[in-house]
């Protein structure tokens, strides 16, 4: 089996959520115990601490063991095809505990597994790069690789961060790719880029709705975080010109093009804030703010409005001002938007009706589920489980 | 959330009247942007209190000074008005702001008022040659508001500034990038703050006086000691003996760990108690002229073990404490 168990994987998100079910009272603890034992078998969670030190420690472990190795085979290493076979025999070894630590040991997102996992990555990339090193002379070869290699495993393993990375490799594919055609294609990489980013966008929206596990789902959303930041970086005037002189093209563009770069540099922050808070849409927000600080930013590059003390207060005066607008705006839900804390709301909800079905009992035959079911039938009535 | 409730619910583990009301909890939640408004304040603050700060500092020759340290004061002696009016009375417990720019308001003011006191100590030199009061009056007007008014960001600042009072600078980069402990002396005046502040943290949680701000003395102490203690066991001659100074810290960590369940006290004590002993075991190495292939070995073997030893250590403690 490549990558992780999904019916461990999905019961340890349903572990989590049912979780914070209790935490927030919405289940009683007896519901608690019973739900937790029907999501078996699952990964277990670990704290983000934790996970951080299983994480350092593992990588201590590999490279300990690939320094132990080496000094052993270190005249099969200096032969001519030796490297070749040891980083092979690393690789085997590599993706032997890789899949011991997920299939044996049980673990998911602990830090260790992602350590093989990452381990096995830059052992084949070592590998691969060693091999055919000629071929690492074209960027385009460059980037179509890191897609590949980080594109497949984040499609088996559903990792966000080799998610982030393979899409942020496509979006090098794309501009190496225009840039080797030349011609107008190379003035047409802004809006190649953006049109990548606008795809990627309302793809993930899509794929965000219909996915079907949550770990999915995060790969998705990943993918929607990085579309929407592209797009606005592909069409931001000081990004633009300054890759453009980098690639000898400083005035290449004609003026009115300039001038669609400078719109979009300001409309494009302004119309995400817009459009987060319409639709609700928490990266097109945070993005939109992180946007408008950007475009504040390549504004000053060019043009110096004002000495930087007076342009900090003015910034600082207008941001306090929109606070306070914004504040007075949603002293009350507006628009299915809140100046409440996520906890706030979620602690409000008064769940009245029942948790368990009473057909709880049926279930046990075909779900892991080892509970007395039975004590659950008819369970509800009273209103308060 | 959508993927459980629906998992439960075809499984038949949640009722159909408490999976629609999920959805439709769900579907009708509002976005919060609690913490944009939080982030968007505290910037507006920053970015207001800099931008003044800097007006003074360039052009602290050319702009009558009354007229500055007018503003300026007022503008801080405003700030803090308005906290003293609207805050409860004073408690030794925690309490919650009376509303969303309290916190913020008061922050403004402090950074006001360390501009202030900053701006008179520069032009009219109230303090004189005695620089330590310019670093401690602060601080203490700082500790007596974080207090005061329950903050936190405010009783950062305060230790910060009185650690600086003792001539230490106390920013992760300069502890960890520059030579903040570069002799015996600022090793010891490192250790004495720690001990200060474990100290505080201690009484206050014993006496329920603000216990809620026991981590903060904790956290900063804590990386004070350790950090104190391990570069003066890197640097000086015979160092390594400093380096049993750390058993107590990490011991309290760990004790702090498990009592209070806090997995980030854990992963800190654990860091510096492996940094130690690796030390030790590595300096032993060297002292014993271990220069052969064979020490290589033993080392890369130690690497291994100890790794393995403490990812199980790791796991069985966060087991135990969850």
């Amino acid at each position: 089996m490549l990558g992780y168990d999904k019916q461990r994987r999905d019961n340890y998100f349903h572990f989590l959520e049912v979780k914070r079910w209790g935490k927030l009272k919405w289940i009683d603890d007896e519901a608690l115990d019973k739900l937790i034992t029907a999501l078996s078998p699952r990964y277990e969670p670990t704290n983000l601490f934790v996970s951080i030190g299983l994480f350092i420690l593992t990588c201590i472990i590999i490279s300990a063991g690939v320094g132990f190795a080496s000094l052993i085979f270190i005249e099969v290493i200096d032969s001519n095809s030796g490297w070749f076979l040891s980083l092979v025999g690393a690789l085997i070894l590599l993706f032997v505990l890789q899949k011991f630590v997920i299939n044996e040991k049980h673990q998911f997102g602990s830090g260790a597994d992602e350590a093989t996992l990452y381990s096995c990555l830059g052992f084949f990339h070592l590998t691969f790069i060693l091999l055919f090193e000629n071929l690492f002379d074209s960027a385009l070869f460059i980037s179509i690789f890191y897609f590949i290699l980080l594109g497949v495993p984040a499609f088996i393993y559903k990792d966000r961060l080799l998610t982030a990375g393979a899409h942020l490799a496509l979006f090098a594919v794309v501009f190496f790719l225009a840039y080797n055609i030349g011609g107008i294609m190379t003035l047409l990489i802004p809006f190649l880029l953006m049109g990548l980013s606008f795809f990627g966008f309302t793809f993930s929206e899509k794929r965000i709705v219909s996915s079907t596990d949550q770990a999915t789902e995060q790969c998705w959303e990943v993918i929607n975080w990085i579309s929407i930041a592209m797009f606005y970086l592909s069409g931001n005037y000081l990004v633009v010109m300054e890759l453009s002189k980098e690639l000898g093209l400083a005035d290449a563009f004609p003026f009115f093009v300039k001038i669609l770069f400078m719109i979009l540099t300001a409309a494009i922050p302004i119309a995400y804030i817009y459009f987060g808070l319409i639709i609700r849409n928490l990266a097109l927000l945070n993005i939109g703010l992180i946007a408008v600080a950007l475009s504040v930013m390549t504004v000053r590059y060019y043009h110096e409005v004002m000495p930087i003390e007076y342009a900090l207060i003015l910034g600082g005066a207008i941001i306090l001002g929109i606070v306070w607008l914004a504040l007075r705006f949603w002293k009350e839900d507006k628009l299915g938007v809140t100046a409440k804390a996520d906890e706030d709301l979620d602690s409000g909800l008064k769940i009245e009706s029942l948790v368990l079905d009473q057909t709880f009992g049926k279930i046990d035959s075909t779900n892991t589920f080892s509970g007395e079911g039975g004590k659950f039938g008819g369970g509800g009535a009273s209103g308060n489980f | 959330m959508k993927h459980t409730i629906k998992h439960l619910e075809t499984n038949g583990l949640i009722t159909e009247a408490f999976a629609s009301e999920l959805k439709t909890y769900q579907s009708n939640k509002p976005m919060s942007i609690f913490w944009h408004i939080r982030t968007l304040m505290y910037m507006g603050v920053t970015l207001l209190a800099t931008g003044l700060g800097t007006v003074i500092y360039k052009n602290i020759d050319t702009i009558g000074h009354v007229t500055i340290v007018g503003i300026i004061g007022l503008l801080s002696a405003g700030c803090f008005y308005y906290c003293y009016k609207n805050a409860a009375t004073f408690q030794p417990d925690k309490w919650a702001s009376p509303n969303t720019w309290f916190d913020y308001i008061l922050l403004l003011g402090v950074l006001l008022f360390l501009t202030f006191e900053g701006y008179l100590q520069y032009q009219y030199n109230i303090f004189g040659d005695r620089y330590g009061l310019a670093t401690i009056i602060p601080a203490a007007v700082i500790f007596a508001l974080a207090y005061r008014f329950d903050h936190l960001g405010l009783l950062s600042m305060g230790i910060t500034l009185f650690a600086s009072w003792l001539g230490i600078t106390l920013t992760p980069k300069s502890l960890l990038m520059e030579s903040t402990f570069s002799d015996v002396d600022a090793v010891q005046a490192g250790l004495i703050l720690c001990v200060i502040l474990l100290g505080a943290g201690y009484l206050g949680a014993s006496k329920n006086f603000k216990k809620h701000f026991d981590f903060t003395y904790y956290n900063f102490g804590f990386h004070l000691g350790a950090i104190a203690v391990l570069v003066a066991t890197f640097n000086f001659k015979l160092g390594w003996l400093w380096i049993f100074l750390i058993a107590p810290l990490v011991a309290g960590a760990f004790y702090y760990a498990k009592m209070n369940k806090s997995f980030y006290a854990l992963l800190c004590a654990f860091i510096y108690s492996y940094i130690a002993v690796t030390y030790l075991i590595i300096k032993g190495c060297i002292s014993m002229g271990a220069d052969s292939i064979l020490w290589a070995y033993l080392l890369l073997m130690y690497f291994i073990g100890s790794s393995i030893f403490a990812i199980q250590f790791l796991r069985r403690t966060y087991k135990q404490m969850i």
